[in-house]
C-alpha cells in the first residue's frame, strides 16, 4: 500500500497524507507496564497526531466516550514511502516533536493525551457551576489515584494549553484543582496556582483565590499578601483580603 | 402582562447568582461589553425562564438568598458564590414577565421567595444582562459571599432551626461539620 498500514482490530484507520512519497519508516509502539500504549505524539486541534522524526499521521478523534477514558489498543503503524523533505505539520499543532530514530518505540505515554482531551471535553460539555460538583472532579481524582505525578504533568499540559487562547477554561481547571483534597494536588498544584496569581486575565486570577480558599492553604497567605497591592479590580482586592483573614482567622 | 403580587411587593429587589469574574472584560473586546460567557454561564434559561429570589435588600434579605440558593438540591458543594439584585420595578417597566414560582431550597420559609423572568427571548436577555452589569458596576447592588460566610450562614439556618442539617446534601453537611449540632 503506498500510505500505511495499522494493524489493529480497534484502531481507526487514518487517510494516508499526501507527503508521504519515497521513505519507508515504522512506528512500533509497545504496551508498557500500565497497560498503556507508547509511542511519539503531539496533538493538534481535534486530532491526534502520531509522528516519528520524518512523517506523521493525523488520527481524527473523538477518543472520549461519555467522559471516560476509552480503551487504548496496542497496534502498530508503518509508515512507508515517506519523503523527509516534504513533511510538514500543522499551523495549530502544540507540543514538541520527538526526534528519534526510526523503529524504535518512544518513552510517551499515550494516556496523558487522552486524559487531556477527555478533560477538557467534559468542562467544555458541563458548565462548572458554583456550588455544584463537576464530573470532571471524579475523572481527575480517579487519575491522580492511579497515575500520581503524570497526571499532574497532564493537569497542567492541559491548563497551560488554553491558558491564552481559552483562559476561562483554564480557570475551570483551577477551580476543579481546588476542589480536590489539597494532598493530592499540593506537590505540582500549589506552584500553578501561586502563579496564576498574578495572571493577566481575571477569571484566572479569581479561580487561583478560590482554590487556595477551598485548599485553606494557610502557606499561600504570604503570596496573597503580595497580591492585594498589585490587584486593580476593587472586588479581587476585597476578595483576596476576605481569604487572607479566613486563613489567619 | 404582570402576573402576581400581593405581598411581594415588599421585595423590591431580584437576586440572582452571578460568576463576578465573567462579567469582567476581555483585552479584545470594548471597555463596557458583556462576554457571552457571562450570558451562556450565569445566565442560563430554561423554558425561556429565568430563576430569580426576591429580596428586599436588607442584610437578612442578602443572607435568605444565600440561604436559598444553598440549600437547592443541586448543591453539593460549599463555594464561594456572587449575588447581584436588580430593581424589580425596573425590570417591570422594561416589560419583563414575572411568575412567582415555589423555590426548590429546603428552607420552607423561602419556598415562596422565587420566581422567575418568563417568556424571554434574545433580546430579553441581552436586556437583562445589561441591567446586572449595571447592578454589577453599582458597588451597592453586588456582593461575594465566601466559603466562611455561606458556614455561618447555614451554620445559622440550623441553630434557628429553620433547617435541619439532614436536609443539606451530605458533603455540604461534611464540610459543615454538622456532627456538632
Amino acid at each position: 500500500m503506498n500510505g500505511l498500514n495499522i494493524n489493529s482490530a480497534d484502531a481507526k484507520l487514518p487517510v494516508p497524507l499526501p507527503f508521504m512519497k519515497s521513505k519507508s519508516a515504522s512506528i512500533y509502539p509497545n504496551t508498557d507496564a500500565r497497560g498503556g500504549s507508547r509511542i511519539s505524539y503531539f496533538h493538534a486541534k481535534n486530532q491526534l497526531v502520531i509522528a516519528n522524526n520524518s512523517s506523521y499521521l493525523a488520527m481524527p478523534g473523538p477518543y472520549l466516550d461519555h467522559g471516560s477514558l476509552v480503551h487504548i489498543p496496542a497496534f502498530t503503524i508503518t509508515l512507508e514511502n515517506t519523503n523527509s523533505e516534504n513533511v510538514s505539520f500543522p499551523s495549530e499543532a502544540v507540543g514538541t516533536m520527538i526526534s528519534t530514530g526510526l523503529q524504535e518505540p518512544l518513552d510517551v505515554d499515550l494516556r496523558g493525551v487522552y486524559f487531556v482531551r477527555a478533560l477538557v471535553n467534559l468542562i467544555n460539555n458541563v458548565p462548572l457551576e458554583d456550588g455544584c460538583s463537576h464530573p470532571a472532579e471524579a475523572v481527575v481524582e480517579n487519575v491522580l489515584g492511579t497515575a500520581g505525578l503524570s497526571a499532574g504533568q497532564w493537569i497542567r499540559t492541559a491548563y497551560d494549553e488554553h491558558l491564552c487562547r481559552q483562559p476561562g477554561l483554564a480557570a475551570a481547571i483551577l477551580r476543579i484543582m481546588g476542589r480536590l483534597p489539597f494532598h493530592t494536588v499540593k506537590s505540582w498544584g500549589r506552584p500553578l496556582v501561586y502563579q496564576a496569581l498574578h495572571h493577566p486575565d481575571a477569571e484566572i486570577r479569581d479561580a487561583a483565590v478560590r482554590a487556595i480558599e477551598m485548599w485553606e492553604d494557610r502557606n499561600a497567605i504570604g503570596a496573597l499578601r503580595a497580591r492585594v497591592p498589585q490587584e486593580q479590580l476593587p472586588w479581587l482586592a476585597r476578595y483576596i483580603r476576605g481569604v487572607i483573614e479566613d486563613l489567619a482567622g | 402582562m404582570r402576573i402576581w403580587l400581593g405581598s411581594w411587593r415588599v421585595n423590591d429587589y431580584l437576586a440572582r447568582m452571578v460568576n463576578r469574574a465573567k462579567w469582567e472584560t476581555r483585552a479584545w473586546l470594548a471597555e463596557d461589553a458583556i462576554r457571552a460567557d457571562a450570558l451562556t454561564s450565569c445566565l442560563r434559561t430554561s423554558s425561556d425562564a429565568l430563576s430569580v429570589w426576591t429580596c428586599d435588600g436588607t442584610e437578612d434579605g442578602w443572607t435568605d438568598v444565600v440561604l436559598a440558593l444553598m440549600t437547592v438540591p443541586e448543591k453539593d458543594t460549599i463555594d464561594t458564590i456572587d449575588v447581584v439584585l436588580v430593581w424589580r420595578a425596573t425590570l417591570e417597566s422594561d416589560g419583563f414577565q414575572l411568575v412567582q414560582s415555589a423555590g426548590k431550597t429546603n428552607v420552607e420559609d423561602l419556598k415562596s421567595r422565587h420566581a422567575d423572568v418568563v417568556h424571554l427571548d434574545a433580546q430579553g436577555l441581552m436586556r437583562l444582562a445589561q441591567r446586572l452589569a449595571t447592578s454589577i458596576a453599582d458597588g451597592k447592588l453586588y456582593r461575594r459571599f465566601r466559603r466562611a460566610d455561606i458556614k455561618t450562614i447555614l451554620n445559622q439556618a440550623i441553630r434557628s432551626q429553620r433547617l435541619s442539617s439532614s436536609q443539606l446534601h451530605e458533603k455540604i453537611a461534611e464540610q459543615l461539620d454538622v456532627s456538632r449540632w
